[in-house]
């Protein structure tokens, strides 16, 4: 991943008041989404005030399993149940307008609105999904999306590094966390002492260039860096990456996916909840006079996903389990040089019937 | 920031000429200023339906020749259009036939049903190339679905065609039965190279037994056809295996698919 | 366009989604002539229809021989909601001793012969499109006749209710809030309404294509015992769908 650019001058310590103070910066400069509570749950949503954010709530999240308790602290959570696949690939997003006049089509496509968005307070494995992102509709598309661009040019991203995990993380088996190691503008840690603040981005230090702050020491990088082991040591070590990746190639026979096929509902929630799954549809939405052309997300668990002449491919929910899982964990890499799995764990949480994706592939790749 | 195109914007080409194939499959000559290559195809467009990716059969001078088959909404649309009318689309996307492989060698082209309007334009370029023996199987299901008879004279004049139907038919009197039987006659040299679009269990069967012929499965290329959204590589509709049939393919050498191509569900 | 509407064995709250296009409804008069249709006109003429309209099960011997009238006198013929798709929540009957069930009910006899199953219309009659809900959705009704109008096949969802859920950015109501939600073996086209409001999906859209019930009872059980969740699709709008039928 790309490093915008860290270096010692870049390090700094500030209080309370001047992360208040970096927020309400952020809120003049930018249309703000950060985490908040809602519905019982920490999501990120548009925000106004500091006072607003989910601060001090940590998610206890099982397989299919969801719930907030009150903790000593700020950032004392992980992600949001939702990502930022929601800002910069909508769940519905209007391609074009098509106007029937006479014999003749007009067409009209205007770009999603180019309004400067702050997302506050990104995590390590949803930074890692910002880049499979990229590379999926720009970095490795021979046709950029200039619907994803318009939108992620006008992103800028503050990150935090987790002090805690909860049991469906795995971004140490995925290798994108728990540490924030780039791509983003401003980055967060909470001390003791207070917060450090690092600098990613030439936009990072301009918005910073006011604050009130102190260059931070030796012993709070270190701090850091003792958070971030502590944070890795909340997680284990679920599998080894490349060698499940080799192996599942092994592993298409259908007596390995059948077990999972008999649990799994295809109701599409994990792919729906995932930060890098980026299938859509195009759906046209019909006026009398007027057709809008609407991608749309969808899922390959989806019973018309795969269907050639009206006949689903997949007709069984293990071949779309398969299908699933081995895009995120062997495809992909083929595809974009990246797994397609950030190692979140939101699918292992909102699953409706708790399967667990790490089980499944250490069964998979095990048998 | 750089404004890049949009790669779903709809261009409109002018229809200068329909040819009715059988009951429900047109062959369209689209005015166009594109530039394509043998086995590509474009994204056509129909009002309020959506859009449907079609092989592009031939380009004749700047004339853009697609041949669709009444299946689905937005074909079925398509086919309703009459010369001076517009055809919206978009592309070409996707590879192309490599008949440099059959370069001074022997090329054999299977094609099945409406297949053949993948096929057609590398098989009239193959004319043009430095091939030693060109053959082409073209099975049809019956009499009526015969494509393209205006052409079989000119291709007969530079090749070894034929023909077989699934069915009979009085007014047939050339082969009857299935591609494979015919395909089990022709004599064949093990380093002919093989192109073949078709419905996907008459490749499978086809591609068995041009390896007990002894042909190499490396030498074999196959169009595939699967749901497409976008061609852009981003919808994932057409995935098989690791592969994007709308921008890795729809050409493929079949060694390289036939672990996806060849299992259920896959 | 000839469009005829009509009902039986039902609510007549599917034949509200015509009101609910409000002033759509009138741009579309334009090209749709309502002939028949009890609920909103007193001027009623049954002629040929293009396309026919129809709520309600089939659950007397007079709507038995009523329906094939209809379809004899249609073009296109729809089923909306579903009592006519499924056989309705009066189908939860189809499941009792009926002669039993009947005295409980009524003191003496109808003066009018009811079957003793409530059946969807597929059972008597060709059925060109079943529409899910109860009610259908005025998004349905809508596609449908501008389906019409673009000659075109209606595009109606035949995902799970989930993808719509997550679609409007819902949090899920089982994971969050512990509630049992149908959900994932439900077709969507209600917009996830009940889910929106934080309370589970009761299926009353009917069952998916291939609806894996014994993974969602195994996987519910924390939630609540499969046979109170058997219970729940016993009496529920879809207690007769096929696939239902065949899972209790």
């Amino acid at each position: 991943m790309e490093v915008k650019g860290e270096d010692e001058g870049s390090n700094y310590l500030i209080d309370l008041d001047s992360l208040v103070e970096l927020f309400g910066i952020l809120s003049q400069r930018y249309r703000v989404w950060a985490p908040k509570v809602k519905d019982g749950v920490i999501r990120y949503m548009p925000t106004s005030s500091f006072g607003e954010l989910a601060l001090g709530y940590r998610n206890i999240e099982l397989p299919g399993y969801y719930e907030l308790k009150k903790e000593e602290g700020y950032f004392t959570y992980t992600h949001p149940v939702n990502s930022l696949k929601e800002l910069l690939h909508p769940p519905e997003l209007p391609l074009m307008r098509v106007v029937k006049q006479s014999s003749e089509l007009l067409f009209d496509y205007t770009m999603p609105n180019g309004e400067r968005l702050c997302l506050f307070d990104v995590r390590a494995c949803d930074l890692w999904a910002l880049e499979v992102l990229d590379r999926v509709f720009i970095k490795n598309n021979p046709k950029p999306d200039p619907y994803y661009k318009s939108l992620r040019d006008n992103l800028f991203t503050v990150g935090v590094n987790c002090s805690y995990a909860t049991s469906t993380c795995f971004c140490t088996t995925m290798g994108t966390g728990p540490e924030v190691r780039g791509g983003y503008d401003l980055l967060l840690t909470e001390l003791k002492e207070g917060f450090l603040l690092q600098v990613g981005s030439e936009e990072g230090r301009e918005v910073i260039g006011p604050l009130k702050k102190r260059r931070a020491e030796e012993r709070h990088l270190q701090e850091k860096e003792n958070i971030i082991k502590r944070t890795e040591g909340m997680m284990q070590k679920d599998f080894h990456r490349q060698e499940a990746r080799e192996r599942l190639y092994g592993r298409m026979d259908e007596t390995y996916w059948e077990p999972v096929g008999k649990r799994c509902l295809a109701c599409t929630n994990c792919t729906q909840v995932c930060p890098t799954c980026f299938c859509f549809d195009m759906v046209e939405k019909n006026g009398l006079s007027e057709s809008y052309r609407v991608r749309a997300w969808d899922s390959c668990f989806s019973p018309s996903f795969a269907t050639l002449h009206r006949f689903n491919l997949r007709q069984s929910i293990h071949s779309r389990y398969r299908q699933w899982l081995m895009h995120k964990f062997a495809y992909w890499v083929d595809q974009f040089g990246t797994y397609g799995c950030v190692g979140c764990g939101r699918c292992i949480t909102w699953c409706p019937v708790g399967i667990d994706v790490r089980q499944e592939v250490r069964r998979i790749v095990q048998a | 920031m750089f404004k890049l195109e949009n790669p779903y914007a709809l261009r409109r080409g002018r229809v200068a000429k329909v040819i009715k194939e059988t009951e429900n499959i047109y062959t369209f000559y689209i005015e166009t200023e594109e530039q394509a290559r043998p086995g590509q195809y474009n994204m056509l467009y129909a009002f309020g339906m959506g859009e449907a990716p079609i092989t592009i059969a031939s380009m004749e001078g700047e004339y853009l020749v697609h041949t669709v088959r009444a299946v689905g909404d937005v074909t079925r649309h398509i086919d309703e259009l009459k010369e001076g009318e517009i055809l919206y689309y978009r592309g070409p996307y996707g590879n192309t036939w490599d008949i440099e492989r059959a370069h001074k060698g022997e090329l054999l082209i299977i094609s099945g049903g409406l297949g053949l309007a993948a096929t057609r334009w590398v098989f009239e370029q193959a004319k043009t190339h430095h091939i030693k023996r060109l053959i082409h199987i073209y099975g049809s299901k019956d009499y009526h679905s015969l494509l393209y008879r205006y052409l079989y004279e000119h291709w007969h004049s530079y090749s070894e065609f034929y023909i077989t139907l699934e069915r009979p038919d009085p007014r047939w009197n050339g082969r009857v039965g299935l591609v494979t039987d015919l395909l089990r006659e022709i004599e064949l040299k093990e380093d002919t190279v093989v192109f073949t679009c078709g419905p996907d269990p008459m490749v499978k069967a086809c591609v068995s037994l041009l390896e007990n012929k002894g042909i190499k499965v490396y030498n074999i290329y196959a169009s595939l056809e699967r749901h497409m959204k976008c061609s852009l590589g981003t919808c994932g509709h057409c995935m098989i295996g690791p592969y994007f049939v709308c921008k890795d393919g729809p050409i493929f050498r079949y060694d390289l698919i036939r672990e996806y191509f060849e299992r259920k569900e896959v | 366009m000839k469009v005829g509407v009509f009902k039986f064995s039902s609510c007549d709250g599917c034949q509200l989604a015509f009101f609910e296009l409000e002033r759509e409804l009138l741009e579309l008069s334009e090209r749709f002539q309502i002939e028949y249709f009890l609920e909103a006109s007193s001027e009623n003429r049954w002629e040929r229809f293009d396309i026919a309209f129809v709520e309600g099960s089939i659950s007397t011997h007079d709507e038995e021989e009523r329906i094939v009238r209809i379809r004899e006198s249609s073009k296109y013929l729809v089923a909306i909601g579903a009592c006519a798709v499924s056989g309705g929540i009066q189908s939860a009957r189809n499941y009792e001793n009926f002669e039993e069930l009947f005295r409980r009910v009524y003191e003496k006899p109808l003066g009018y012969g009811i079957s003793r199953l409530s059946r969807p219309l597929s059972d008597f009659v060709k059925v060109d499109l079943e529409v899910r809900g109860c009610p259908i959705s005025k998004d349905a009704l809508r596609e449908i006749l501008l389906s019409h109008l673009y000659n075109k096949s209606p595009n109606l969802p035949s995902y799970p209710l989930c993808l719509e859920c997550k679609r409007k950015l819902n949090t899920c109501v089982v994971v969050a809030h512990r509630q049992v939600c149908l959900g994932p073996i439900t077709v969507a086209g209600c917009g996830a309404l009940c889910p929106s409001y934080g309370r589970g999906c009761y299926g009353c859209y009917g069952p998916v294509e291939k609806p894996n019930l014994e993974a969602l009872l195994e996987g519910y059980k924390g939630l609540m015992p499969s046979e109170n969740i058997k219970e729940l699709l016993r009496l529920g709008f879809n207690a007769y769908n096929p696939n239902i039928r065949v899972m209790l």
